[in-house]
């Protein structure tokens, strides 16, 4: 018997991947949101939210992974976005390699701003990186303002938080300063937005934060600003 | 449950390492494994154990190194492992810390039986079998 020294990370596959798709998306300059959160936290009301603000400035597409089924692709296409639909058939969250084929699906040549919807989960998504510029956690008030104490590791490697269902703080009884004292442990440089995507508030907080992302993404892009 | 997708790295992972050093058999892996890094033990071998029949690692033990969460506070030099829900210097009080170790998930080694079996390839690699016969069970 012998041993041999192997040294690799489990995940290095899936990082090498992301690097090439960080690639891809930087020679086009396309900004790139990964999107993660629970089921029913109101993940495609806050991307046609998120679209329906910036789509007059930035050209959008989405990527959407479920396990099964097209419906939340065909809401989003049905508001005027371009969208492809990754069915991941039982897996618990996308690689990277997905979204490489995913992106040759999209209509268009280029966006300004691809936004990945990712499956319904607190927990896998958090670890495979895609080849994102950000990933970004929702957390919806009805959830409880304890998740970052249940599920430490999606908000360590986020960088921004949207609370959504703001609408309903009332009638939960969340606590929002609460909240920020978890995440501040955990993540002190996490930006949070507090928005509903029903009264649209907090929603143009958002946007227009997300297009100083985008445009200065975009002008340092090789081929930015040309 | 994103412990399938690390199994099947880690097959693919092993495989490679096995073909490049043309072994017949794996018999252990050591898996070095951060506190912090999510990864269930439990269903990772549950995982192992319904996906290697079959593959050249099948029967192998999976060996399981606990590593440490290490962090380093950059305003205040101190080097201390965080609570899992609270990365604020225990020192300084600064929450702008760096984790060192801890979220680490890789395999280290494996240790396979050299090519020694029944001579069904064709090239001389074979005569770098045989060094260590040992067999044990395990």
């Amino acid at each position: 018997m012998s041993e041999i020294r192997v040294e690799r990370e489990v995940l290095e596959k899936n990082d090498i991947a992301a690097e090439e798709v960080r690639g891809r998306f930087a020679r086009v300059g396309t900004y790139v949101i990964d999107l993660m959160a629970s089921p029913g936290s109101g993940k495609t009301s806050f991307i046609l939210a998120t679209a329906g603000a910036l789509k007059d400035r930035y050209k959008i597409g989405v990527i959407e992974g479920d396990i099964a089924s097209d419906v939340d692709t065909e809401n989003i296409r049905a508001h005027g976005t371009d969208a492809v639909q990754i069915n991941t058939g039982g897996m618990c969250h996308l690689d990277s390699t997905m979204i490489d084929r995913a992106m040759d699906k999209l209509p268009a040549d280029r966006y300004d701003l691809v936004i990945i919807e990712n499956v319904g989960n607190l927990v896998c998504p958090a670890k495979f990186d895609l080849g994102q510029h950000i990933k970004v956690v929702i957390l919806s008030i009805p959830e409880g303002d304890d998740k970052p104490l249940k599920y430490p590791g999606i908000f360590t490697e986020s960088s921004v938080l949207i609370l959504n269902k703001i609408d309903m703080l009332g009638a939960t009884n969340f606590d929002e300063q609460r909240l920020r004292g978890h995440v501040a442990k955990l993540n002190p440089a996490m930006e949070i937005f507090p928005i509903s995507c029903v009264t649209g508030d907090g929603v143009e907080a958002w946007a227009s934060w997300l297009a100083g992302q985008i445009d200065r993404s975009a002008g340092a892009a090789p081929g930015g600003d040309s | 449950m994103h412990e399938m997708a690390l199994t099947q790295s880690i097959v693919e992972i092993v495989e490679e390492s096995a073909a490049q050093h043309t072994v017949t058999r794996v018999r252990r892996i050591t898996l070095t494994v951060g506190e912090l890094a999510d990864v269930v033990e439990e269903s990772l071998r549950f995982c192992f154990e319904a996906m290697t029949p079959g593959t050249i690692m099948e029967g192998a033990e999976l060996v399981w190194q606990d590593v440490e969460a290490k962090s380093h506070c950059a305003m205040c030099g101190a080097e201390f492992r965080p609570d899992p829900l609270d990365f604020t210097c225990p020192e300084c009080q600064n929450p702008f810390t760096e984790m060192v170790t801890g979220k680490e998930f890789a395999i280290a080694s494996i240790e396979a039986d050299d090519e020694d079996g029944p001579p069904e390839k064709t090239n001389e690699t074979a005569d770098k079998a045989k060094t260590h016969g040992r067999d044990e069970g395990v």
